[in-house]
């Protein structure tokens, strides 16, 4: 039977605090993922025709009975094994019910989720089942793989957390910070994974934005006072905003200055640029508050060329030294060149490049090309180009890219056949 | 970032696996130890998540070429051309990062006794720029 937005909701909702309810009562973080899945599956089935009092007591209880049957047959597995007879189920048992909020279990599930031990891939998985919800097929269609492939990953990942001791606890306070870091870039990844996606499977990729942005404000619901939670709803919002411009009817990428502005999700906007103000305003910046920062300014500008570049510029300014990274000192160039003129921004782009990590990166011929274009140089801009297409990975973007050597270089006509 | 990792032989690598075969040099043992490596390492890929999917191929004279003539497509047998080098097999991948495929990519040809070659998959995803 099919569901209705509203009880796909309730379940989401109800999955990572069914599944924290569980693992703080009987740890067994693996089996107890396992039981959640087959009481939200039974639930499904079910509540079309009669919606429990209390769904999340009825989720709870299914689920614990099932895990009950886990543990038995995992008992007499070990029976048989001879290996560990002596674990019961009373040894799960560890910390007492009830004395911590429901939300900070799914606070800690996210944590598990995202523990150090994984690979961003299984941590990605792993979060979209547990605390996202999502069945083994939904995730494996929404990252184009077969289900087999999610299924081991899942497994697998699980395996990892338990034998690294995976304590239903929040991290040490030392431990804190990078953990939340890693919780951000795992949310991020999911709406960079749904959001890149082009025409053919925009369908279920966008679903995981929408997934991405339901897992971005839980967190900021269980922690409102980090700036970083805040600033990278905002930046989901922001980009997820211009989705519809982005993509042009057959698919083909539209660049950002050629972008329709009228195709913007306005709403999304609006929240995003106050998250941005709320941010910023507790002076604690961080590289998802300032690319945010940097979006509300593309968000609030009427054209391409009223954007405010020079304010763009000093935001790049900032990210560039916080973070590290020479993709961002690649933008900076971009902004730099709308400032003082592409001959600078030529030269920054000389400068990133240096950086070993961007080695043979196709962001850099992009760039540069651009920029050759912009100064009139359109045989080196072509070529350039050319580097780019060859040197990407999107099929999208090397349609772009040839589009653009093309067009800026357009070939000479053939000779006359004498 | 998925990859597709793809081995080669020459035409004659089909004819030394065959068991019994004329000009089988590999004893019955060493092609059954050889199968079981293989599974083993399809096995690990599996379990770690990072198994799309993977096949060897059938002996080359089942190959069947189709061409266009005319606008229409027309299938032949072959080409029967004395060809150095094949597809055997081939696998893809879907890894971390381009180190983990390489380092998978070095234990597959340890596997082989070939060399093997590693190409990145496109991807329909393309960035905003």
């Amino acid at each position: 039977m099919e569901l209705t937005p509203h009880l796909e909701g309730l379940l989401r909702e109800l999955a990572p605090r069914t599944l924290g309810v569980l693992v703080r009562r009987y740890g067994h973080f693996d089996l107890a993922e396992d039981a959640v899945q087959e009481a939200l599956l039974a639930a499904s089935t079910t509540w079309p025709d009669a919606l429990p009092d209390n769904p999340a007591g009825w989720l709870t209880t299914v689920a614990t009975r099932r895990l009950t049957d886990l543990l038995r047959s995992e008992q007499a597995r070990r029976r048989r094994e001879h290996t560990d007879a002596s674990r019961a189920l009373s040894t799960a048992s560890t910390s007492p019910d009830g004395h911590a909020a429901e939300e900070d279990d799914s606070l800690i599930l996210l944590f598990l989720c995202c523990h150090p031990a994984l690979t961003p891939p299984s941590q990605l998985a792993l979060t979209l089942r547990a605390v996202g919800g999502l069945s083994t097929a939904e995730i494996a269609s929404a990252l184009l793989l077969p289900e087999a492939t999610i299924t081991r990953r899942i497994t697998r990942a699980k395996q990892s957390v338990v034998a690294d001791g995976g304590r239903f606890q929040l991290p040490q306070p030392e431990e804190w910070r990078r953990r939340l870091d890693v919780v951000l870039h795992v949310i991020y990844l999911v709406f960079t994974e749904g959001h890149t996606a082009t025409a053919g499977d925009e369908l279920v990729r966008g679903d995981l934005c929408a997934e991405a942005l339901r897992l971005g404000r839980l967190l900021r619901r269980l922690l409102p006072h980090e700036p970083e939670v805040v600033g990278l709803l905002a930046q989901m919002l922001l980009t997820d905003a211009r989705r519809e411009a982005r993509t042009g009817q057959d698919g083909r990428l539209v660049p950002l200055a050629e972008q329709d502005r009228a195709r913007w999700d306005r709403a999304a906007i609006g929240e995003g640029l106050h998250l941005v103000a709320e941010a910023l305003a507790r002076h604690r910046p961080g590289p998802y508050q300032l690319q945010a920062a940097i979006n509300a300014l593309h968000a609030e500008a009427a054209t391409y060329q009223e954007t405010d570049w020079p304010q763009i510029l000093a935001l790049y300014g900032v990210l560039d030294a916080l973070a590290d990274d020479p993709v961002v000192t690649l933008n900076r160039a971009v902004a730099l060149a709308q400032v003082e003129g592409p001959h600078a921004g030529l030269q920054l782009v000389q400068r990133a490049a240096a950086d070993p990590r961007l080695a043979g990166h196709h962001r850099v011929h992009a760039v540069r090309a651009h920029l050759l274009r912009e100064s009139g140089r359109s045989t080196e801009a072509a070529q350039e180009y050319r580097i780019a297409a060859q040197r990407t990975l999107s099929t999208p973007e090397r349609t772009y890219l040839l589009r653009q050597a093309a067009l800026t270089d357009p070939p000479a006509p053939s000779a006359p056949v004498s | 970032m998925k990859y597709m990792i793809m081995t080669f032989g020459d035409e004659a690598a089909w004819d030394t696996l065959g068991l019994g075969g004329t000009n089988a040099t590999w004893s019955e043992e060493e092609v059954a130890e050889h199968f079981a490596a293989m599974g083993a390492f399809y096995a690990d890929l599996a379990a770690s998540g990072e198994m799309v999917t993977g096949f060897g191929l059938a002996d080359p004279s089942h190959t069947v070429t189709v061409e266009l003539r005319d606008g229409r497509p027309v299938a032949s047998d072959g080409p029967y051309a004395e060809a150095k080098e094949v597809l055997a097999g081939f696998g893809i991948i879907d890894v971390a990062s381009h180190d983990r495929a390489v380092e998978l990519a070095g234990r597959f040809a340890a596997l082989v006794q070939t060399r093997v070659e590693l190409r990145p998959v496109m991807d329909g995803a393309g960035s905003e720029l």
